[in-house]
């Protein structure tokens, strides 16, 4: 690659470091992005970027926004694999009661949110399996009926006003 | 628990290299070569030194004009402290009792 070629991925990856890394962190990719521009080979400039991008992630797997955006992650996997696998909606329904509510007890400012993304999330994952049969639940083989996925949609009714009880219950 | 900020090599590395010249304000790039550690390992180590107090950071106008002001660091009074408490750990037990 040329000489400015390797200057303008260089370029890139640390731009792309600084939109990754967290906000109060930014200043540090600012400062190794002043750093890059001391060093006098193109190679290491990449070398140098591509650390940058390496710092960046460090950074953000330790906030505790990527942190909790992780837990949101691993409740939302948990219940979709626990809902493929268990017909009975029951342990679905407890699920979607008290994974949405501690978690809104943990961050009270994002339970709109919390509500919103666990209250949808059955439905777009049934209706993103339903496209592909194969993937679709054992106890589901036919495609969904409008009123099933209505039923699905019922979810909100529950996650948003246990993200909310659980916000309450912080205060 | 939290961990403790000179637990590992990495971090005691740094503020061996800090501490050599305790005064004098370093850039990344120097503590690098001086550590031999990665741009990405050493930023977000300095990173959280800086956040528990051990280390003071500033803006420095550059030497060369037109080039970026550059980001100095140096350790704070506890910096130091901590710094020294990781030599003496790091040292052989009895090594004071050994004849000069």
């Amino acid at each position: 690659m040329s000489r400015t070629g390797l200057d303008r991925l260089a370029a890139l990856l640390m731009a792309l470091a600084r939109r990754l890394a967290p906000g109060d962190e930014r200043e540090w990719l600012q400062a190794m992005r002043s750093e890059m521009d001391c060093l006098a080979e193109p190679r290491l400039r990449l070398r140098w970027a591509a650390g940058g991008l390496a710092a960046a992630a460090r950074m953000r797997a330790r906030s505790r926004a990527a942190r909790f955006q992780g837990l949101c992650l691993a409740a939302l996997a948990l219940i979709t694999v626990q809902d493929w696998r268990n017909p009975d909606p029951t342990a679905t329904f407890l699920a979607l009661v008290f994974a949405p509510g501690l978690l809104a007890f943990a961050e009270p400012r994002r339970r709109w949110g919390i509500g919103a993304l666990f209250g949808l999330w059955l439905l777009a994952v049934h209706a993103a399996a339903d496209l592909w049969p194969s993937l679709r639940p054992h106890y589901q083989r036919l495609p969904l009926s409008p009123a099933e996925l209505l039923e699905i949609a019922l979810l909100l009714a529950i996650a948003v006003p246990a993200a909310q009880l659980g916000a309450l219950a912080r205060r | 628990m939290p961990r403790k900020p000179n637990s590992s090599p990495q971090t005691r590395r740094v503020l061996a290299a800090l501490a050599a010249r305790p005064e004098a304000w370093r850039h990344g790039l120097s503590l690098c070569g001086e550590t031999d550690l990665s741009s990405g390992t050493l930023y977000p180590l300095l990173s959280r030194l800086k956040r528990h107090g051990y280390l003071e950071s500033e803006w420095r106008e550059p030497e060369t004009p037109g080039r970026p002001p550059r980001h100095v660091y140096r350790l704070t009074a506890g910096g130091r402290a901590l710094a020294a408490a990781g030599r003496e750990s790091a040292a052989p037990s009895g090594a004071e009792s050994q004849p000069a």
